[in-house]
C-alpha cells in the first residue's frame, strides 16, 4: 500500500465534505481504480467525479494511468476561470 | 509574468509593463464580473483555485503564445476570493511588433485559461443560492482553440 494525499475543489470538495485526505492505496493500479475507492470513500462524488480531470502532482492524468509512488492527486472539476 | 493575486487588480500598470521599443501593438484584456447571465442575475462571485498547478498551466499558456506568436511582453494576472458585480477577475496585456498577432494571441490565451487552469467560479445570487459554474468536460480532454497561426 501506498499513501495518496487527495485535494479536492470547489464542487468537489463540497460533496466529499473534505478539502483534503490521506487515502491508502494498492501500489501500480490506475487512475480508475482511484476513482473507484473515491467513490466508495466519498459516495456523494457519484456522477460528479466523472466530469473531474485527475491531477497527479500537478500532471493532468489519464484513467489509464498507473500509480506506482506515493503523490499529491488533485480532483479537479470543469474549469471557471476568467 | 504571470500571478494569482487576492487584491484588487489595477490594470494600467500592467499595460504599461508590456510596451517595448519594437512593438507597435499592446493589448489588453479585462474579464469582468458580469451581472446578467442568460436570465440568472449574479450579485458577487467567488474564486478559488489549485493554485501551484494553476501558476504553472499559466506558464505553459504563456510558452505556447511564445511559441506561435512573437511576444514582446507578456502579463497574465487573476485574482481570487470575493469579486462584485464589474470588479476585475483577470487581465491579459501582451506586445507584439504588429497588431493581427497581438489580438490573435490574447485571444488564445484567454480561451486557454478557460481550458486547462485549474480555477473556479461560484455565482452568488440575489435570492441567496449559490451555484459553482462547472459547464463542459473534464479539463484536459477540451480541444485547442483554432485560432490561427500568425504566419
Amino acid at each position: 500500500m501506498i499513501h495518496l494525499r487527495i485535494l479536492f475543489f470547489a464542487k468537489a470538495r463540497e460533496l466529499a465534505g473534505v478539502s483534503e485526505a490521506v487515502i491508502p492505496f494498492p501500489e501500480g493500479k490506475s487512475v480508475k481504480e482511484l476513482r473507484d475507492q473515491l467513490i466508495q470513500n466519498y459516495p456523494k462524488l457519484s456522477g460528479f467525479l466523472d466530469l473531474c480531470a485527475v491531477a497527479i502532482d500537478d500532471e493532468f492524468s489519464s484513467d489509464a494511468q498507473r500509480i506506482h509512488k506515493e503523490a499529491t492527486v488533485a480532483i479537479l472539476p470543469p474549469v471557471s476561470g476568467g | 509574468m504571470i500571478q494569482i493575486v487576492r487584491e484588487v487588480i489595477d490594470p494600467s500598470p500592467l499595460t504599461e509593463k508590456v510596451r517595448m521599443r519594437h512593438c507597435g501593438a499592446v493589448v489588453t484584456f479585462w474579464g469582468t464580473v458580469r451581472e446578467l447571465t442568460g436570465e440568472i442575475f449574479t450579485t458577487s462571485l467567488e474564486y478559488e483555485a489549485h493554485e501551484p498547478m494553476a501558476l504553472k498551466m499559466l506558464t505553459q499558456i504563456e510558452t505556447e503564445i511564445r511559441q506561435k506568436w512573437p511576444i514582446g511582453e507578456f502579463v497574465l494576472v487573476h485574482r481570487l476570493g470575493h469579486l462584485e458585480v464589474g470588479e476585475i477577475a483577470v487581465v491579459v496585456a501582451l506586445s507584439t511588433p504588429h497588431r493581427r498577432e497581438a489580438f490573435e494571441a490574447c485571444e488564445y490565451a484567454i480561451e486557454r485559461l478557460k481550458q486547462i487552469v485549474p480555477i473556479w467560479k461560484k455565482e452568488h445570487q440575489p435570492d441567496g443560492t449559490s451555484e459553482w459554474v462547472h459547464h463542459g468536460v473534464r479539463p484536459e480532454t477540451r480541444n485547442l482553440p483554432s485560432i490561427p497561426r500568425a504566419s
